[in-house]
């Protein structure tokens, strides 16, 4: 028997197409059968999926809305406090978590922020170096917020001590522009259940 | 009836490379995340456990803040070794679906111990004895919460367990199916479809993995905490590497296998003709 082994090209490209075949069928599918579900849980993975934030980018404000055309990533500075009756620069950060905390005052994310003509609320640790000095504010002490889109101008007008739980303290409105400073209260060891609050005005609003 | 066989073939060869497709899927999860040594070999080869130690003691260093103590109260708490052993108990709670309970017993009289040392030192009288206890509450708190992962992963243990059970089955039938399916064309329907199978299923894994890995943001991926995302995207990633590699050596093999069978099928012909 003449054995010959010859390469039969036609039989070769014939399962090639076939497999592409078979390929072409499941992608049809998978697109038309399961591409709804398989966007759905590609979407709900990638809400855990967050860009790392631009520390570069440049807040603008609409003076006429006035309001923040961009808002600046959590965590990130974007103002400085400065209160010359009690010799205070600290950096301003947008979130208040503890890891903000640790690095200077945090801004209550679910308040206004300066310049938008509601409350705005800043929380900073008591301890020396953060808002331990806030205690010895006075009425019509000036407080500037120094941002990376303006210069903000506020005056004290009163100040209080209010339990950690008291949340109508800590009023969110859009009437007037106002500035909330808080801190832990009292000074002393372990977990301090009272809050001492700053409450100022914007310079200009103080006799509406 | 020459149409009815071509037919079958095509359903048969058709479904053959699906089952491959499949068992290559679930396979390599068997591997890895169903794999618990894995799991724990990733962990290692990550730092996963000097990452979760750091960001405890980070932690516990910002909720000191306020509390008008210092970092000193705070000295060996939690060592490396204890987040390690800690850890893997978690990992295996996870696997066999049980119910993780961090140690804070130790670590709550650790911390009493430090806090009294720090007061005696210092000679300060504490009057309200209920702050100091809900401040060493919160503490012990922060230490439970980053060792158990916040707890985020105990409503998925019992479905994780679950579709592992099934996982084994599910493989075997695959594989059963996959071998009868195969002798069913190949004596049966009188067709080699071995290199048309692997290499259909070679290029569908190359379909599934870029659809799928294209849309998903792997190195953005941000839950629960730097460690365990870090962990997350590493693993999803040497799973990504595993398809490549499979797709690769099936596409190949498919490949080699039908210039085998082109070649075959014409030393039959020449029989024939003797």
């Amino acid at each position: 028997m003449h054995k010959k082994l010859k390469f039969n090209g036609k039989a070769f490209v014939t399962y090639v197409a076939i497999s592409f075949l078979f390929v072409s069928i499941f992608i049809l599918i998978v697109f038309f059968g399961l591409n709804n579900k398989i966007v759905r849980y590609v979407g709900l993975i990638n809400t855990i999926a967050i860009e790392k934030k631009d520390n570069e980018k440049v807040l603008k404000f609409d003076s006429v809305k006035k309001r923040l055309t961009s808002y600046p990533a959590y965590g990130s500075k974007y103002a400085n406090i400065k209160i010359e009756a009690i010799d205070l620069t600290l950096p301003v950060y947008y979130g208040d978590n503890l890891e903000i905390l640790s690095h200077g005052i945090g801004h209550y994310a679910g308040s206004y922020f300066p310049g938008e003509g509601g409350t705005v609320i800043l929380a900073g640790h008591n301890n020396s170096g953060y808002f331990d000095k806030i205690l010895e504010l006075k009425k019509d002490d000036t407080v500037i917020i120094d941002a990376d889109y303006g210069t903000f101008k506020y005056k004290v007008d009163r100040t209080d001590i209010v339990n950690e739980n008291n949340l109508e303290a800590f009023p969110i409105q859009n009437d007037r522009e106002m500035l909330i400073l808080y801190t832990c209260y009292p000074l002393g060891i372990g977990h301090k259940t009272e809050r001492f609050l700053v409450y100022a005005y914007r310079a200009g609003d103080m006799n509406e | 009836m020459n149409r009815v066989k071509i037919i079958l073939r095509g359903i048969l060869g058709f479904v053959c490379s699906i089952l491959l497709f499949g068992l290559v899927i679930l396979t390599i999860f068997k591997l890895t995340i169903y794999n618990k040594n894995y799991v724990l070999n990733k962990m290692e080869s990550e730092n996963y456990y000097t990452k979760v130690y750091e960001e405890i003691n980070n932690d516990m260093k910002n909720s000191l803040l306020s509390s008008g103590l210092d970092e000193t109260v705070l000295e060996g708490l939690v060592t490396k070794n204890v987040v390690k052993k800690e850890t893997k108990n978690l990992v295996g709670s996870i696997y066999t679906g049980s119910k993780f309970k961090a140690d804070t017993d130790s670590f709550k009289e650790k911390l009493n111990a430090n806090i009294d040392n720090y007061l005696n030192e210092k000679n300060i009288q504490v009057t309200d004895k209920k702050s100091l206890e809900t401040f060493i509450s919160n503490v012990v708190d922060v230490y439970k919460k980053e060792i158990s992962l916040y707890g985020y992963l105990e409503d998925y243990v019992s479905k994780f367990v679950k579709i592992g059970n099934y996982l084994d089955m599910a493989i075997v039938i695959m594989t059963l199916l996959l071998l009868i399916f195969i002798l069913i064309l190949r004596y049966g329907l009188h067709r080699r479809y071995s290199g048309v199978i692997f290499m259909s299923a070679g290029l569908m894994l190359l379909y599934f993995k870029s659809y799928i890995y294209e849309q998903i943001d792997i190195k953005n991926i941000l839950i629960i905490s730097d460690s365990f995302s870090s962990l997350l995207r590493r693993i999803l990633l040497d799973i990504n590497d595993k398809f490549l590699f499979v797709l690769f050596i099936f596409i190949l093999v498919g490949i080699l296998l039908n210039l085998k069978n082109a070649f075959a099928k014409k030393r039959k012909k020449v029989k024939k003709i003797s």
